[in-house]
């Protein structure tokens, strides 16, 4: 099969197109269709040696670039990126079999296959359809959604089909099937494109795992066993001043409780408005002192997150991708990047002044019986005592409760000592771990008609000296509770705060060097975030690096050539006139005036590949020969 | 020993797969499938483009490639014979027999597969396998390709046939190419056509009926060595019976003359109408023979099939039927089989090719075959004027056989091929012309014409 003409050319600048390297794709495209000219005579002469240099400069070309775009951009995007540079780095092999006219062997592109003694070994192998399929493939996988994609991508692959079916098929029939088939790829492309949409929409939410669903909190109130959490880093928190004590940061808010989990109040996520690259949350105007800012580095998960906020949160800078926000102030990102810095302007005081609903006092029935019988067996909470007292008392009045009679623990119980639930919690075990605290406090006050909600989120109190900022990992994941009291919803924890310390037992004697590992990648991220210039130095690079290797072996088989030629020179009496002749002809020529054994010596100082020290000396003895012959005559012996 | 009944289902799958689509079918799944891999998020890239184009395009191809309806008849010539590793050709002979002309046929020629049992492709890897790469000694199944080419014997390519009017005729010249020694047989013919896009390609098995002839078999003669050879010498032995002992018992017919009876002579000898006429008993005398009786022994007890140095021994085999010898000579031939085989050629006896299409379908024999094959040597050593032994091994066994040999006043030369002739090459036994060699060293001094 022979490839049409123009159609590697073609291809090299729709992927050029489509990667926007031009500068590497223009002079590609023309070099190739340069050497595939018709009638053209072989440009290098390529033996077996040469043919497992080309392969093995492939090879660390590729492994260069897998090495490259996957510590700069991960696994899923990086090997992207990879392929979309393939095209690229296996240009050599499309390159020697057109500069040589020569196809490579199987056991030139295998290593595994290098010394077979199988027959299938030698077998022929024409690189330039693969090469071409690639060339289709990289371009769709760089290329954005366009129709102009799919029209140039039709096009291409109708000549190349066209030229290999020549004088083989008919041609309305080629036209008739060509146009019936990429008519319908063209549909079917859009169709999986919105499949894949109506699947994300209703089926990624329920597999995904470890991304805050803004709408449910799953708690483990009522499970088993002993719950931990592991110590990866999630975010990192860069303050501007350092923090008194814990700071809160907040990425779900939920109101009903339904004795297994919490959900958030209906409504839609509102399209967070920007303004000068700032957005401004809902409700807040500009922020004036005090106010303090944080610098959040985190990632998303599939292009989706929730930004974990301070509850003073009043805007947000450098925010990526499509943000929006609902009614309690949670923010979430869609087709966001897979690195995360958001920087936060937030009020000290960590209050949102924002009016509660009805359904902040919600309380069912049975939760209210259980809290009758509380206050029966614990009256500092009883209702009675407290209804008559302000909001902020009665407040005080429950986190004292907590404070004095509950202890945190990380047990959730086992088959021999029961399920806990919060009944359970309240009147009998009078231990948890933070969703039980949080979940009792807000039923407990709702029942003492103060508006609360749930709120989960992450407490950021670990400060790392090596980074120089905070770190939120998994297990410092917290619940807690939000209070309206005083016509502002306000910060309460009654998790007693030796639950930092039981954490921090869990850790894994593996932590700082797992710190440091992930410090590193975070690292390399932000420089591949940064947009320093190493794609663009990478893609020269790897330019350069292919150019020199190519100048080396055409350098080589010329000078092979040149030394190949010399060496048929026949060893007669005019031995030197020929040699000379030879000599002019590969490109050194003698100089006016300049005699021919100042030229040799000349040519042999400035290191001619084509005068080694045996061919001088050999060069010497004819020239000799020449002299004796023109001076002293015929009949001269030698 | 593991079952190569996935093997059997990979090897017919890519059988009807290489019937079904063309090379740039093939790559077009190849890409179609990757890029369906990297478009999987359609939001990241249009690599999902790539993907919905390539199916669709491969889909209509296949659609369009119906089931071939063809009036044709095909008759092969083949060549007497071919040599192990060389290429040659053949002529297909192609007429359409029907109304329409037909255009951008493609034939396929298939030879007969025979499928190796799992215990010979065992030992055969135990013996072989160390030569192998890794992901061959773990899968196996290139190995096992490898060794279906060669029980096939020879490889044709696919031959595109000429626009080929109404009842109109053409003769293609096939390229074969001869991969192993052994038999080829030609079993099946196909005809393939491609599909409007180049991607996939209708067939159809061509009925016997339209094949002439229906099976045919081509003979592949093992490879052999471009080695100087001395012309084989001996002496020159009494033959009793003469040449016609050579193929079966009896004595010779060269009549010489009549004589007195002596003590001894066989009944049958007696001249009954001479007797009658003399009335003394009378016998017939017959002319002795004395000429040269060359024996060729070849040790078949390889450790399994494809072994490097059996191969190497029968392709040296091969090269000593062909050394120049007196015109009047016989070569005997030993090996063993399912038994023990004694082929004669020379004196009209028999064509040196026929040993050669013998030689072409040895097989390795069991380990202890070799006393057998010693015995039949030493039974006959009497007519024997010279003896090359080509040996796998230089064991207790065959320094013994050597003993008894040369005891016979036979002088032998033998030629020890293994693997590792270079450092067995001290061990040489005094009075033999004993020569190690390995098929590294048998295949480096060239394969003749």
């Amino acid at each position: 099969m022979k490839t049409p003409r123009f159609l590697l050319g073609a291809s090299l600048l729709f992927w050029g197109w489509c990667s926007g390297l031009w500068v590497v794709a223009i002079p590609l495209a023309l070099l190739v269709e340069f050497l595939q000219r018709p009638r053209a005579s072989p440009w290098l002469a390529l033996d077996d040696s040469d043919c497992r240099h080309i392969v093995d400069l492939c090879a660390v070309l590729t492994a260069l670039a897998i090495a490259y775009f996957l510590a700069t951009q991960g696994v899923p995007r990086g090997l992207l990126s990879v392929a979309g540079w393939l095209p690229l780095t296996l240009a050599p092999l499309a390159l020697a079999q057109l500069g040589g006219r020569r196809r490579f062997r199987i056991r030139h592109l295998f290593y595994s296959m290098r010394r077979s003694v199988r027959a299938d070994a030698d077998q022929e192998v024409d690189v330039l359809l693969p090469w071409f399929g690639l060339l289709l493939l990289a371009a769709g996988i760089m290329a954005p959604r366009s129709a102009v994609f799919f029209a140039l991508l039709t096009l291409l692959v109708g000549y190349g089909l066209f030229g290999l079916t020549r004088g083989v098929v008919s041609r309305l029939a080629f036209v008739a099937s060509f146009a019936v088939a990429s008519s319908s790829g063209f549909i079917l492309g859009e169709g999986v494109h919105r499949l894949h949409g109506l699947l994300e929409e209703w089926v990624v939410p329920f597999l995904t795992d470890g991304i805050v669903d803004p709408f449910k909190a799953q708690t483990r109130i009522g499970d088993l066993g002993r719950l931990k959490l592991s110590d990866r880093i999630v975010w990192r928190v860069e303050s501007d001043s350092p923090l008194a004590s814990s700071l809160h940061l907040r990425d779900g808010v939920y109101v009903l409780f339904d004795g297994q989990g919490w959900l958030a109040r209906a409504g839609a996520f509102q399209r967070l408005s920007e303004s000068g690259g700032r957005a401004l949350l809902a409700g807040a105007s500009e922020p004036r002192s005090p106010f303090s800012r944080l610098r959040l580095s985190g990632s998303s998960s599939g292009g989706r997150a929730v930004i974990p906020l301070p509850l003073g949160a009043v805007a947000l800078d450098n925010l990526p991708g499509l943000a929006s926000v609902n009614s309690a102030g949670v923010v979430k990102l869609d087709e966001a990047p897979g690195l995360l810095r958001i920087d936060v302007v937030a009020r000290t005081e960590g209050a949102r002044a924002e009016t509660s609903e009805a359904s902040d006092l919600h309380l069912s029935r049975r939760h209210s019986e259980l809290f009758e019988r509380l206050g029966a067996a614990a009256p500092e909470v009883s209702r009675e005592r407290l209804a008559q007292l302000p909001a902020p008392q009665r407040l005080a009045a429950v986190q004292a409760f907590f404070a004095q009679h509950f202890r945190y623990t990380l047990f959730l119980g086992d088959e021999t000592s029961g399920r806990k639930d919060i009944e359970r919690f309240l009147l009998k075990d009078r231990s948890g771990h933070c969703e039980y605290f949080a979940t009792a406090t807000v039923l407990l006050l709702r029942h003492l008609d103060v508006p609360s909600r749930y709120v989960t989120g992450y407490s950021a109190h670990e400060y790392s000296t090596l980074e120089r900022a905070y770190v939120l990992r998994k297990r410092h994941a917290h619940a807690w509770v939000e209070a309206y009291v005083d016509g502002r919803w306000t910060t309460v924890d009654t998790t007693p705060s030796t639950w930092v310390g039981v954490e921090e037992d869990q850790s894994s004697i593996w932590q700082g060097l797992l710190d440091f590992a992930s410090w590193c990648w975070s690292v390399m991220r932000v420089w591949q975030a940064d947009g320093m210039p190493i794609p663009a130095g990478f893609a020269w690079g790897l330019v350069a690096l292919l150019l020199l290797c190519l100048g080396r072996a055409v350098w080589r088989r010329r000078s092979r050539r040149a030394v190949v030629a010399l060496a048929d020179v026949p060893l007669c009496v005019d031995a030197y006139a020929e040699f000379e002749a030879h000599l002019t002809r590969l490109g050194f020529p003698r100089s006016p005036g300049e005699t021919p054994r100042s030229w040799l010596e000349r040519l042999h100082r400035e290191g001619c590949p084509a005068l080694g020290d045996a061919r001088f000396s050999s060069a010497e003895d004819w020239l000799a020969e020449g002299y004796r012959q023109r001076y002293a005559g015929a009949g001269s012996s030698c | 020993m593991k079952s190569l009944r996935p093997f059997r289902f990979l090897f017919a799958l890519s059988q009807r797969t290489a019937l079904r689509f063309t090379a740039a079918g093939k790559g077009a799944i190849a890409f179609t499938l990757l890029a369906a891999v990297f478009g999987l998020d359609t939001r990241m890239n249009y690599a999902h483009g790539v993907f919905s184009l390539g199916t669709m395009l491969l889909l209509a191809d296949f659609l369009a490639s119906r089931r071939l309806n063809l009036n044709i008849s095909v008759k092969r010539v083949l060549p007497d014979f071919l040599t192990a590793g060389q290429s040659g050709h053949y002529t297909l002979l192609v007429s359409n027999c029907g109304s329409v002309p037909l255009s951008g046929l493609i034939l396929h020629e298939r030879l007969r597969q025979p499928f190796p049992s799992a215990a010979a492709f065992s030992g055969r890897r135990d013996s072989v396998v160390a030569r192998s790469n890794v992901f061959d000694r773990v899968v196996g199944y290139p190995d096992w390709l490898d060794w279906l080419r060669r029980l096939r014997c020879a490889e044709i390519d696919p031959q595109g046939v000429p626009l080929l009017p109404p009842g109109g005729t053409t003769e293609i010249d096939v390229p074969i190419r001869a991969v192993h020694r052994g038999l080829a047989v030609f079993e099946r013919v196909l005809v393939a056509r491609w599909a409007p896009l180049g991607l996939c390609q209708a067939s159809v098995e061509l009925d016997v009926s339209r094949v002439q002839p229906v099976a045919q078999t081509l003979s592949v003669l093992p490879a052999r060595y471009a080695m100087r050879l001395p012309p084989a010498k001996s002496q020159r032995n009494l033959q009793p019976g003469g040449v016609s002992l050579a193929m079966r018992v009896g004595d010779s017919e060269e009549f010489r003359a009549l004589r007195d009876y002596r003590p001894g002579d066989p009944l049958r000898a007696i001249h009954w109408r001479s007797w009658a006429r003399t009335g003394r008993p009378v016998v017939r005398e017959y002319q002795d023979e004395f000429f040269s009786r060359h024996a060729l022994l070849v040790d078949t007890a390889a450790p399994g099939w494809f072994d490097p140095a059996f191969e190497a021994g029968i392709s040296l085999a091969a090269t000593f039927v062909l050394r120049p010898r007196e015109a009047d000579s016989l070569l005997d031939m030993l090996f063993v089989g399912d038994r023990v085989h004694r082929l004669t050629s020379g004196r009209g006896l028999g064509e040196t090719a026929s040993l050669l299409r013998v030689l072409a379908t040895v097989t390795p024999s069991s380990a202890d075959s070799f006393q057998p094959l010693a015995n039949a040597v030493l039974q006959g050593a009497a007519q024997i004027g010279s003896l090359v032994c080509i040996l796998l091994a230089w064991d207790e066994q065959r320094r013994e056989f050597v003993r008894r040999v040369q005891a016979l006043g036979v002088l032998p030369h033998v030629f020890v091929v293994t693997e590792a002739a270079q450092s067995a090459r001290a061990d040489t036994a005094p009075g033999v012309s004993l020569r190690w060699l390995s098929p590294g060293e048998l295949a480096a001094s060239g394969v003749a014409e």
